[in-house]
């Protein structure tokens, strides 16, 4: 999955968790400044996500056969 | 609890205070209506007429029976929603719908919402300002339903089953602005009710204003007293994520110069040490390395030694053959004077003297019987 394509939800989780590991004492130097850079990373993107995002709304219209289909609420 | 009965043996005392059992057709409870309470009472009661009633029971000791305090009177028709309220309250609890362990969590940061409310009215509007206000990263699907009237209840309830089959949201929002109890009544229904507990997405219900309280409250995962704040509770709030996420990059920050900082320190107590400015280390080093030369210049020299040593032996086994003793050990003798000197000629004795005769295993004493040298 390309982080594109992760969910907002999964962005987060995965930030959290590198911050939690960052904030443990257990990692290496080399391992903490790769985490860090990963970290920042995410951050950024999730902060853009934010950003750029617009509210999509839309409502369940039954069609004449049946089927429930998207359309946009006026 | 509300009770339905007709009344019979009202009095209506001098103090304010109404007195009365209310029966139905098999059994009959003593009841009372304090003053402070009857007040409210909109309607005269009378003998035989039918009334749904709030109350609580008590005993009254002097006379050792139970009776009803009642806060809360309406003509039976009045009352009939209470009642059917409290009825399905008692039995929705006793089947276990409301029971905390079943109430799921709500995601943290939902991608896709499903609202179930009325197309028009304040509601969706209340409800959509806040989910733009907060959150606009959720999509929102509103499936339009009546929340009011007859086949409001089946609406509503098809509609959380439409969400089901469909899986798409990851949480429910249902609920209308306020009303009459008769208005906020599709809430209370049964249908509803089985509809929200089979629900696997997990449903907040928000019906009324703050003090409305509704059967789909109770067995909703969550309960809001608006929709308004039924959407407040759904979403985080867009700009404390971004609050967040500013400080959780500042403090990333911290503890990595922080971490970096803990590093250096310890370098720099490492290469400040004792051990390390000390000359002695360095000059260990060229030890080291003398040690190994030592080594090898023995391993050499014993080598070397070794060719000596087999030299040696044959040197040792040609001079074996110069000894005298193996001349002797060949036949030959040596002779020496009294005194122990050695007789290299004929002229150092003359006939009479005695000689040592030294041969290979032992010496002879001897004498000289006659001198003859040998012309050269």
């Amino acid at each position: 999955m390309t982080e594109k394509e992760k969910s907002f939800e999964v962005l987060m989780g995965e930030l959290e968790a590198l911050v939690a590991k960052l904030e443990g004492d257990e990692l290496k130097l080399d391992d903490a400044i790769n985490h860090n850079e990963e970290a920042l990373k995410l951050i950024s993107l999730c902060r853009l996500r934010l950003e750029s995002a617009s509210q999509k709304i839309e409502k369940l219209v039954r069609s004449v056969d049946g089927d429930w289909q998207e359309k946009t609420l006026d | 609890m509300w009770v339905k009965g007709e009344i019979s043996n009202l009095t209506r005392h001098s103090s304010g205070h109404w007195y009365f059992s209310l029966k139905d057709n098999g059994a009959q409870l003593g009841a009372v209506m304090f003053k402070r309470q009857n007040e409210s009472v909109r309607f005269i009661p009378a003998h035989g007429m039918e009334i749904t009633v709030h109350g609580r029971i008590s005993v009254y000791a002097p006379q050792g029976r139970y009776q009803l305090i009642i806060d809360q009177m309406l003509p039976a028709g009045q009352g009939d929603l209470h009642l059917a309220f409290e009825n399905l309250k008692q039995k929705l609890q006793s089947e276990g719908l409301f029971d905390p362990a079943l109430k799921k969590d709500l995601p943290k940061y939902p991608e896709r919402i499903g609202i179930v409310t009325s197309p028009t009215g304040a509601a969706i509007r209340d409800i959509i300002n806040v989910f733009a206000r907060r959150y606009p990263l959720a999509e929102l699907l509103l499936l339009p339903v009546r929340v009011q009237g007859e086949g409001s209840a089946k609406e509503i309830a098809d509609a959380i089953d439409v969400f089901n089959e469909r899986r798409d949201c990851q949480v429910l929002l249902i609920g209308r602005g306020g009303g009459s109890l008769e208005d906020l009544w599709a809430f209370n229904e049964e249908i509803v009710a089985y509809a929200i507990a089979r629900s696997k997405i997990p449903v907040v219900s928000a019906v009324g204003h703050e003090t409305d309280t509704t059967i789909s409250d109770f067995v909703a995962d969550r309960r809001a007293a608006t929709p308004s704040a039924g959407a407040e509770l759904i979403v985080p709030d867009h700009e404390e994520l971004f609050a967040r996420l500013t400080k959780m990059g500042q403090s990333l920050s911290r503890n990595l110069l922080h971490r970096i900082d803990r590093h250096e320190q310890r370098l720099s107590a490492i290469s400040n040490s004792y051990a390390l400015k000390r000359p002695g280390l360095l000059i260990e080093k060229y030890i080291q390395k003398l040690d190994q030369c030592q080594d090898r210049a023995i391993r050499v020299s014993r080598e070397k030694l070794g060719i000596s040593e087999s030299r040696l032996e044959s040197l040792r086994l040609q001079l074996n053959a110069l000894n005298p003793l193996s001349i002797l050990e060949r036949g030959y003798a040596v002779l020496s004077d009294s005194s122990g000197k050695v007789l290299r000629s004929v002229d150092q004795t003359k006939p009479g003297n005695q000689v040592l005769v030294r041969i290979s295993d032992g010496e002879l004493a001897a004498s000289i019987n006659k001198v003859n040298k040998h012309k050269k």
